[in-house]
C-alpha cells in the first residue's frame, strides 16, 4: 500500500464499465495542497484543514478524495469552495461513496473553465499531542520561567510536510510533520512569573510521616496563577507534565521534582506538588474529647486538636494546617461506632482555638477548615522554638 | 435443449423480469423455443423509509402480451426482496388484462409466475412493486457557527446507501421520515426465502435430473436471462449546473423528501446530496447545569428554532448526526462537537449539547451545615434512686424525632472568555425543602429550582444560597418553597 495516501483527484471524463465491475478510469490531475493547517486546540479532536486549487472545466467535474491507510474520520469531511474571483461559480452537487474504499467523489459543477480555491476540513485520529512544561524557579522560589512545549506524534499514515500547527488563540507555527514522525516545539515561554510556595499538612489527605510519633507529612507546592497580575492569563494552560528546576546560589539548575499539571483556565490556579519538607515538624494529637448530652440521644462532642510545630529552616515561612472534619469526627467516634457515620456534619469553632487569624476563606468549607501559621526562622545557635496551636471543634447535634 | 439456470452463480444483484408466452404444449414439444422479450425498466421509483429497513420499489416495464393465457416469470435471486410484497398492476388496458393467479414453484425460491389472461394482443405497460431491504437513507448535518456565536449556517444532507443486491439506474428517489408499523421485518421475510433456498440446495443435485425431466414436461416455460447493469459513471443524468432541489411534502404523519430528477445508485454505493441549507440561523448560546440531562457538568448548549424566522422551518429535520464547527477570524473551521440530532418538527426548538467548555470555571461549594428545630420523642422516664440518701434521678428516654437541616452553598462561576455568557442552573432538592437566596430563581418543577444569571466577559461571580430540608417528623410533604433572603459568608 502507498504510504502517502490522501489524494484529491480531479477527474474529468467518464467512468467506464468493464464487465460487471466498476473501473473508474479517469483523466486526472492532482491539485497540490496550497496550505495545510493542523488544529491542535480541541483537546479531543485534531482537525486538518487543507487548501487546494482545483482546476475545473465548464460543466460537471468529479473530484476524488481518498484516504487509504489513514485515519480520517469520514463523517467529518467538509468540502467548501472559497470565494472565487473571475465570475467562476461552483456548486457541490453530490458526494458518492464507492463500496469498500476509503474514498469519495464530489460531483461539482462549474459555469466556466477555471481554477477554484477550495478547503477540505476533516477530523483525524492518531495525530496525538501532549504538553510538557519546564519550570525554572529562582533561588528564593518567588518567581519562575515557564516554557510550554507541545509534542505532536503523527501516526495518521499521512505526511504533512508544509503544515501550520495551530495551537489556539491564533497562534500557529510552520513545521513539517513527516510520516510516523514526532515533532516537539516550544509553544509559549513566560518569563519571571510570580509564584507562591506553600507548606501544607492535612492528616486525612496527606497523611503522617511517622504515625507512631504523630508527625505529619509536610507537603510543598508551587502555585501558579494564570492571570495578568502574575504575567500570565492570555492562554489556558493545557494539562501536562511539569519538570521543575531551581537555580542554586551558583546559578546552576537543579532538578527539584515534577508533577502533572491539570488544565488551568485563564484566571485559574495551578498547584504543583514539589515534594516533602523535612525541616518542618508538625505533631498532631487529639488532646481532648468531651461528649455533652443535650437531651435523650442528642449530644454535642467537643474536640481539641493540638499541633506542635517546629521550623528547623533558617527562614520564616507560612504553614497551612488543614483539618478534615469528617476524618476528625470518625477519629473521635471510632471508639464505639462500628461503621462510619453518614449524618450531615454540623460543627463550629470553639473557644480553645488559638490560631492568630480566621480560617482561610479559600480553603474552608463544610468539610474542611484551614488556618495559616507563620513560622519564625530558626536562629543560629538557638534551640528551635516549638509553636503550639490548638483547634477546638464542637460537633453539634449528633445522635 | 436449453437448460434453465435459475440461480446464476455470480449474479451480484440479480433481478429478472421475463415474459414467456404461453405456448401450446404441442408447439413446445416441437420447437422448444418461443418468442420471448426481456423488457428493460422504463422507470423506477424508490421510496425509502428511514425508521425501518424497508424500501418500496415501483418500476414500470413494457411487456408483450398475447391474446389468451400468458405466463410472466419474475425472479429475484441474490437480492433482498420480500416475496410476499411483489405485486403487478396493469397500467394500460387494465380492463383487458386480468391476473388469474400467482404460482410460487416448489423447487425455485425467489421466483414466481403470474398467470395473466388477456383478451387482446398488446404491448402493455405494467407496474411491478415490491419491498426490499438493504436500501437505507440517513440524514446528516454540518453546522458552521459564526465567530460571534450569534449565527450559524446549517447544511442538511441525505445519504442513500444501496446494499440491496440490485443496481438502481436513474431512479426517482423519495425518502420517508416517520415511524411506520411493521409486523414482520422485511429482512426476516427475505431470510425465510433464503432459508428455503438453502434447504433446497442440498437436495438439488440429487433431484437435478428429476427436475430436468419435470421441465421437459412443462410446456412453454423458457427463459433468457439478462442482468440489467447500472452504469455507475452516470452519476448525474441531467445537465444542470445547480444543485438538485429536494422537495418536501407531508403525507399523514410522514414527511417525504423527493429528490429532483433521477439518481443512479449502484449496489454497495452510497450517495450524499444536500437536502437543504440555511445560512443565517439565529443562535442562542446558554451554559446549563442540569445533572439529570447532561451529567455533573456545566455544558454549552446551542439553541435554534426550526422555523422560518431562523431561515429553516420548511420541513422537519430528520434524525441524524450533526457535526458542528466554528469559523475563526481567519475563516478556518475549528471543531466543536459531533452529536446526534433527534427528529425536529417544524417550529420545534433544537438544543445541541456541545459538552463542557473547560475555560468556564463552575464549582459548587457547601460552606456550612447546621440543624435546628430539633424535636425529641419522649417514650418513658427511667427513674433512678440512690440507696441511702434516697436521691432520685429521672432520665427521660427520648430520641430525636424531627429536625430542620440547613446547608449554605456558594456557586463559583468564572468567565475568562471575551464574551458574556448566560447561565442556567437547575438543582433538585428532595424532601420538604425551602430554597433561600437573594437571587432571582424560579421553580422548574415541584422539587427543582432554576436560577439564571449572566457572567460578563472576564467576570467572576459567587452565588450564595441556602437550603432548609425538614427531616423526620418535621417533614410534611415533598415540596419546595422559595424564600428571598440576603446571605453572606459564614463565620465558623
Amino acid at each position: 500500500m502507498k504510504n502517502k495516501s490522501v489524494y484529491v483527484l480531479l477527474a474529468i471524463g467518464l467512468c467506464f464499465i468493464v464487465n460487471s465491475s466498476y473501473a473508474r478510469i479517469k483523466l486526472i490531475t492532482l491539485p497540490v495542497r496550497e496550505k495545510v493547517m493542523i488544529q491542535l486546540e480541541n483537546p479531543q479532536t485534531t482537525i486538518i484543514e487543507e487548501e487546494r486549487i482545483v482546476p475545473l472545466k465548464k460543466g460537471f467535474n468529479d473530484i476524488d478524495f481518498s484516504w487509504h491507510n489513514t485515519s480520517i474520520r469520514a463523517d467529518t469531511i467538509v468540502f467548501r469552495f472559497l470565494d472565487n474571483k473571475d465570475g467562476l461559480k461552483t456548486n457541490v452537487l453530490s458526494v458518492s461513496y464507492p463500496p469498500n474504499e476509503s474514498a469519495l467523489t464530489w460531483k461539482v459543477s462549474a459555469n466556466k473553465n477555471g481554477s477554484a480555491r477550495a478547503k477540505i476540513t476533516y477530523a483525524i485520529n492518531r495525530l496525538d499531542k501532549n504538553y510538557q512544561y519546564i519550570a525554572r524557579s529562582n533561588n528564593d522560589e518567588t518567581e519562575m520561567n515557564l516554557s510550554q512545549s507541545i509534542k505532536v506524534i503523527n501516526s495518521t499514515g499521512e505526511e504533512y510536510l508544509d503544515a501550520f500547527l495551530d495551537t489556539g488563540k491564533e497562534n500557529s507555527l510552520n513545521l513539517p510533520l513527516g510520516l510516523n514522525e514526532t515533532q516537539e516545539f516550544i509553544n509559549h515561554q513566560f518569563k519571571s512569573i510570580p509564584i507562591e510556595k506553600s507548606y501544607t499538612v492535612n492528616a486525612a489527605e496527606l497523611g503522617y510521616r511517622n504515625r507512631a510519633q504523630d508527625k505529619l507529612n509536610v507537603l510543598m507546592h508551587y502555585h501558579i496563577f494564570n492571570d495578568a497580575q502574575h504575567s500570565l492569563g492570555k492562554y489556558p494552560l493545557a494539562p501536562g507534565k511539569v519538570r521543575i528546576y531551581q537555580k542554586d546560589k551558583n546559578g546552576t539548575l537543579v532538578f527539584v521534582g515534577e508533577d502533572w499539571a491539570k488544565y488551568t483556565g485563564r484566571q485559574g490556579e495551578a498547584k504543583l506538588y514539589i515534594g516533602q519538607a523535612r525541616d518542618i515538624v508538625v505533631k498532631r494529637i487529639i488532646e481532648q474529647k468531651k461528649r455533652q448530652r443535650i437531651n435523650g440521644n442528642l449530644y454535642n462532642i467537643d474536640v481539641v486538636v493540638k499541633y506542635e510545630i517546629e521550623n528547623f529552616k533558617d527562614k520564616s515561612l507560612n504553614l497551612i494546617i488543614e483539618e478534615s472534619l469528617p476524618h476528625l469526627r470518625n477519629e473521635v467516634y471510632s471508639a464505639y461506632r462500628s461503621a462510619p457515620h453518614n449524618q450531615t456534619i454540623e460543627w463550629r469553632v470553639n473557644s480553645k482555638t488559638n490560631f492568630n487569624h480566621k480560617p482561610l476563606k479559600k480553603l474552608t468549607n463544610s468539610q474542611k477548615i484551614a488556618y495559616e501559621v507563620t513560622l519564625p526562622a530558626r536562629l543560629r545557635d538557638e534551640n528551635v522554638s516549638k509553636l503550639e496551636k490548638k483547634l477546638n471543634i464542637t460537633f453539634k447535634n449528633e445522635w | 435443449m436449453k437448460s434453465v439456470n435459475y440461480s446464476v452463480g455470480n449474479f451480484r444483484l440479480f433481478f429478472i423480469l421475463l415474459i414467456v408466452s404461453l405456448i401450446l404444449p404441442v408447439q413446445i414439444n416441437a420447437k422448444n423455443i418461443d418468442l420471448s422479450t426481456i423488457p428493460s425498466r422504463d422507470s423506477v421509483q424508490l421510496t425509502i423509509y428511514n425508521a425501518e429497513d424497508l424500501t418500496l420499489v415501483r418500476e414500470t416495464r413494457q411487456i408483450s402480451i398475447k391474446k389468451g393465457r400468458n405466463h410472466l416469470q419474475f425472479s429475484w435471486a441474490n437480492t433482498q426482496i420480500d416475496p410476499t410484497s411483489v405485486q403487478i398492476e396493469f397500467l394500460s388496458n387494465p380492463d383487458k388484462l386480468q391476473l388469474i393467479n400467482t404460482t410460487y414453484p416448489h423447487e425455485k425460491p425467489q421466483m414466481m409466475y403470474w398467470n395473466i389472461q388477456s383478451s387482446i394482443e398488446t404491448l402493455s405497460t405494467v407496474e411491478i412493486s415490491y419491498f426490499t431491504s438493504g436500501i437505507s437513507w440517513k440524514a446528516d448535518y454540518t453546522a458552521i457557527v459564526e465567530p460571534s456565536s450569534k449565527q450559524m449556517k446549517l447544511d442538511n444532507f441525505v445519504t442513500v446507501t444501496n446494499n440491496s443486491g440490485e443496481d438502481y439506474e436513474q431512479a426517482k428517489v423519495r425518502l420517508v421520515i416517520g415511524k411506520i408499523n411493521l409486523v414482520e421485518k422485511v429482512s426476516d421475510l427475505v431470510n425465510q426465502s433464503y432459508q428455503k433456498r438453502d434447504e433446497l440446495e442440498y437436495r438439488k443435485k440429487a433431484k437435478l435430473e428429476k427436475a430436468r425431466q419435470f421441465m421437459r414436461k412443462t410446456p412453454g416455460r423458457y427463459e433468457m436471462l439478462a442482468a440489467p447493469m447500472a452504469a455507475p459513471g452516470a452519476v448525474m443524468e441531467d445537465a444542470m449546473i445547480e444543485e438538485k432541489e429536494v422537495e418536501k411534502d407531508s403525507l399523514s404523519e410522514y414527511t417525504i423528501f423527493s429528490i429532483e430528477g433521477t439518481e443512479t445508485i449502484p449496489n454497495q454505493w452510497s450517495k450524499r446530496l444536500r437536502s437543504g441549507t440555511a445560512n443565517e440561523i439565529g443562535l442562542e448560546t446558554v451554559y446549563r447545569y442540569r445533572p439529570r440531562e447532561y451529567g455533573e457538568k456545566l455544558v454549552r448548549v446551542y439553541i435554534f428554532n426550526n422555523s422560518k424566522e431562523s431561515s429553516l422551518g420548511v420541513s422537519p429535520l430528520p434524525e441524524g448526526k450533526i457535526q458542528i464547527y466554528q469559523k475563526n477570524t481567519q475563516g478556518s473551521l475549528t471543531y466543536i462537537a459531533g452529536l446526534n440530532l433527534n427528529y425536529v418538527s417544524i417550529g420545534e426548538k433544537v438544543e445541541l449539547n456541545t459538552a463542557a467548555n473547560p475555560e468556564i470555571h463552575f464549582e459548587l461549594v457547601n460552606l456550612k451545615n447546621w440543624r435546628d428545630n430539633i424535636w425529641m420523642h419522649y417514650k418513658k422516664a427511667n427513674v433512678y434512686r440512690r440507696i441511702g440518701d434516697g436521691h432520685i434521678q429521672i432520665d427521660h428516654n427520648s430520641r430525636v424525632a424531627g429536625w430542620d437541616e440547613h446547608s449554605l452553598y456558594v456557586q463559583h462561576l468564572r468567565n475568562p472568555t471575551d464574551q458574556a455568557i448566560d447561565i442556567e442552573i437547575r438543582r433538585v432538592i428532595y424532601g420538604d425543602a425551602q430554597f433561600k437566596s437573594s437571587l432571582e430563581v424560579k421553580k422548574h418543577d415541584f422539587q427543582t429550582v432554576q436560577l439564571e444569571t449572566r457572567v460578563d466577559a472576564g467576570e467572576k461571580i459567587e452565588l450564595l444560597y441556602e437550603t432548609t430540608i425538614k427531616k423526620g417528623k418535621n417533614a410534611e410533604q415533598n415540596q419546595l418553597q422559595l424564600e428571598t433572603k440576603k446571605l453572606s459568608y459564614p463565620v465558623y
